[in-house]
């Protein structure tokens, strides 16, 4: 009983938050959704208008998003997919949203991580260094932090003024791409 | 159903007695054979073997089971959710349950996910170790585990560490800290540790009421239920970390890689399942111990904490097994984070850094001198952790004056072109939880009572205390300005009569010492059974009720200070006379800390009753705990300054901590 409660809590908050991208996608292409996500829009494209496709939409799979608590604004993982309980507890382990493809894992693991760290990681890219950047260059596949921190801390307003976390997500792989070195050094890949 | 139903409600006795009787009379176990893929003699021959091995018995099944005696005395799962059995009687029948258990792996593989062997990894590594050579093994079905495949390489464990979270009063939660384990991940070569990317797998109650009283009692009486979460490290660290200020102590376990993987086959394997919550006994940390009493022998901590498992005594447990922690970290707090930058501000940038929080604009931190471009991102990196500490709920919001002002502050620091080198904040290693006094205590003692013009009386004490620690306590790995009492009878002995002198069910008291930076309230609230003036004569007449504290504390040095108004209601009820008593009044004491072991303390208190005449109290009380779990106590107490014959006690107290 409590569970469904809970579940039911998880529905109907992740489902608000899914409203907005649920609408049909206008930014962008439907022929860029089909592609890998690797493939980066072009960097010509404002970085703001989605640079990076991510299949599953804006609000993640449907499975498992994260869901900030509005009461206690702890950090709460929820998941609506209550059919069975070990694909609930695989789901809030790993990124599980888009089951078999790596790629959006990855896309999706780079949104929670910035979901959640996001007033850390906002500190530490205003100093240019800190412990959520060297995660962040880890999630980003990148093979050192230095270069990011100080990516980030030169392109700061760019990237922290947007609101939503996927704005952020797609702004600083702007950011890494327009870098020569840096898209060198970032391979998006899991590590 | 009827079992499990009896088990977790009294209703009546007779009912309890029926179902007693039903389970011991021992319903012939029947096992129905599920539908198997491969050679059915085979199997049942694999079945018989670990009949004939009595695998069914063993400890390490029992605890794969979670099985544990209730308080019937019946050994019975502590799993609760019916989809963790595969026979109808898993839940007190371990030998079904583990025949049904080996007869489920040979099932069809067509349900996936769903096939025993992808639910149950734990049970099937044991066995298969168990009944070594047994050739119908090799009739083992392999299903695709596609959801555990995820896990376990999402996981990419090297090893496991068991977290504990500081103390936290404001959440009464929370107030004894709290237990997880973290998953440690690979690391890759060249590269470095990153926490922050591990995961973190907890026990918690699923709180489903914010009515405090519902809470407890719930809370007591396993009316929550209890499940396992995992979600990356990162969480923990904003929630624990940042969001409530609190220092994490990590102690990495000696598990060979085998008894890794089977603690994550075990997790898996109860993730999905619930369990009852209770507050005190099967908590957080009871169920963290239990996860690793079943991976292996060798393991044994549930049978080394108390009936009331405390979180900071289930870190000690650890430590009763040579050798089990490898290695002890610490995570700094955000707090301790920014009092580190605050400490090497120079006075005057203390004095600007007051100056600007109240109204922080650009146009005015311009305006601030600073001796080097260093010193500046110093000085904006100290109000980016300040204002973080200050408004959390806010940051995480992003709403509030405090989160515009962190805005601003971030823009002007992204402007200074200084890279933060990473600050390493040395090791408290005398708040370590792990070497905290032992929390139960038992005290004995004698005294004198003196009433002017009449004889001296002698008196002896007995006092018992369940949990956890009060400020005359040794404050190694405990907050050194805090108490949180639990369960805390003191009974007089006085002319052959054995008296309940007072019963505290809690009394916490918390004193913020003021600091310019972070001026905060003290507070205090006991709630419990005291004497109240309601008999007439000598008759020791006790009254229930609450006192409730709030006012402030300072402190210099070893010496702290503090002045708490309170409110005192009781209500008393004794031979036929019933009162209430209300009073307000204010405590006043002092406590020197000479070191964290030895300890004087001072209190004066007035109270104004609404009905009878006020009464003034002194006391002094030195300790001296010279061991971890001994110490000595001498008390001099006068408990009516005004009263116009004076009485005067002391006391000797020996207490010991177990």
């Amino acid at each position: 009983m409590k569970l469904l409660l809970l579940l039911l809590t998880a529905v109907s908050v992740s489902f608000a938050q899914a409203k907005k991208p649920m609408k049909p996608a206008p930014k962008a292409a439907p022929a860029q959704q089909q592609q890998a996500p690797m493939h980066m829009a072009p960097a010509h494209a404002a970085h703001k208008s989605g640079a990076y496709s991510r299949p599953y939409g804006m609000a993640g799979c449907g499975l498992g998003s994260v869901v900030m608590d509005k009461r206690s604004s702890q950090v709460l993982v929820a998941t609506t997919n209550g059919t069975s309980g070990n694909q609930t507890f695989a789901i809030t382990t790993g990124t599980l949203n888009c089951l078999d493809d790596a790629s959006s894992q990855v896309a999706d693991k780079m949104d929670k991580y910035i979901q959640i760290n996001k007033t850390q990681l906002a500190g530490d890219a205003a100093k240019g260094n800190g412990e959520t950047i060297v995660a962040l260059s880890e999630v980003m596949g990148c093979q050192s932090s230095q270069n990011l921190g100080s990516a980030l801390k030169a392109n700061y307003r760019d990237v922290f003024t947007n609101d939503t976390t996927n704005e952020v997500t797609d702004s600083i792989i702007t950011v890494i791409q327009r870098d020569s070195q840096l898209s060198q050094e970032c391979s998006f890949a899991q590590i | 159903m009827k079992i499990a139903f009896c088990k977790t409600h009294i209703l009546c006795l007779g009912f309890v007695l029926l179902c007693t009787l039903v389970s011991a009379a021992g319903v012939p176990s029947f096992v129905k054979k599920p539908a198997v893929v491969g050679d059915v003699a085979a199997i049942q021959s694999l079945v018989d073997a670990a009949q004939a091995a009595k695998l069914s018995e063993t400890r390490t099944w029992r605890k794969l089971m979670h099985y544990e005696r209730n308080v019937f005395g019946l050994l019975r799962s502590q799993v609760k959710s019916p989809t963790f059995f595969l026979s109808a009687e898993g839940d007190s029948q371990l030998d079904q349950e583990l025949q049904a258990t080996l007869w489920s792996f040979f099932g069809p593989t067509d349900v996936k996910d769903e096939h025993a062997i992808c639910r149950f990894p734990a049970r099937l590594a044991w066995l298969q170790s168990k009944l070594k050579d047994h050739p119908a093994w090799t009739l083992l079905p392999k299903p695709t585990c596609y959801f555990f495949d995820v896990f376990i390489r999402n996981l990419n464990a090297e090893s496991v560490s068991f977290v504990f979270s500081s103390y936290y009063a404001n959440n009464p939660g929370s107030a004894f800290g709290h237990t997880f384990f973290r998953v440690n991940k690979k690391i890759k070569e060249g590269r470095s540790k990153q926490e922050l990317l591990d995961y973190g797998i907890s026990y918690a109650a699923n709180v489903t009421t914010g009515n405090p009283v519902l809470y407890m009692i719930n809370g007591l009486m396993g009316g929550f239920t209890g499940t396992y979460v995992s979600v990356p490290y990162y969480y923990k660290v904003r929630e624990y970390n940042d969001y409530e200020s609190r220092d994490l102590w990590s102690y990495e376990l000696d598990l060979t890689e085998a008894e890794v993987k089977q603690l994550l086959n075990h997790i898996w394997e109860v993730g999905p399942q619930y369990f009852d919550y209770y507050f005190f006994t099967q908590n957080c940390s009871y169920h963290m111990l239990t996860l690793m009493e079943a991976v292996s022998e060798r393991i044994e901590l549930s049978n080394k904490v108390p009936l009331y498992v405390i979180p900071s005594d289930s870190v000690k447990a650890l430590f009763t097994m040579p050798g089990f922690v490898r290695k002890v970290e610490f995570r700094p707090s955000l707090r301790r984070n920014f009092e580190d930058k605050w400490n090497k501000f120079t006075e005057s940038e203390k004095h600007e850094f007051m100056a600007i929080l109240t109204t922080y604009s650009d146009a005015k931190f311009k305006t601030i001198q600073f001796e080097s471009i260093q010193r500046k991102a110093l000085f904006l990196d100290g109000l980016i952790d300040y204002i973080d500490m200050k408004d959390p709920n806010g940051i995480a919001k992003h709403e509030g004056p405090w989160y515009q002002m962190k805005e601003k502050v971030l823009m002007s620091r992204a402007d200074v072109d200084v890279i933060s080198e990473p600050v390493a904040i040395p090791v408290p290693n005398d708040e370590r939880p792990d070497i905290s006094h032992p929390s139960s205590r038992v005290s004995l003692g004698f005294g004198e009572r003196s009433i002017t013009g009449t004889l001296k009386q002698s008196l002896g004490f007995l006092n018992f205390r369940f949990a956890f620690h009060e400020l005359l306590d040794d404050s190694h790995g405990l907050p050194a300005r805090s108490q949180l009492e639990f369960g805390n009878f003191k009974f007089q002995y006085f002319e052959n009569d054995l008296n309940l002198e007072s019963f505290s069910f809690f009394n916490i008291m918390q004193l913020n010492p003021l600091r310019k930076l972070d001026p905060k309230l003290s507070w205090g609230i006991d709630v419990g059974v005291r004497n109240m003036p309601l008999c007439d004569g000598e008759r020791s007449c006790l009254g229930s009720g609450l006192q409730v504290f709030g006012g402030y504390a300072v402190d210099w040095g070893r010496h702290m200070a503090w002045v708490l108004p309170f409110v005192h209601y009781r209500y008393g009820n004794s031979y036929a006379i019933t009162r209430n008593y209300a009073a307000v009044g204010y405590q006043a004491g002092y406590l020197l800390e000479i070191s964290q072991a030895y300890k004087l303390m001072a209190k004066y208190s007035k109270e104004i009753p609404d009905r009878y005449a006020t009464v003034d109290s002194a006391s002094v009380t030195g300790r001296f705990n010279f061991k971890m779990n001994q110490a000595v106590e001498v008390e001099w107490l006068n408990p009516k300054l005004n009263a116009p014959v004076e009485t005067q006690n002391t006391k000797l107290l020996f207490h010991y901590f177990f």
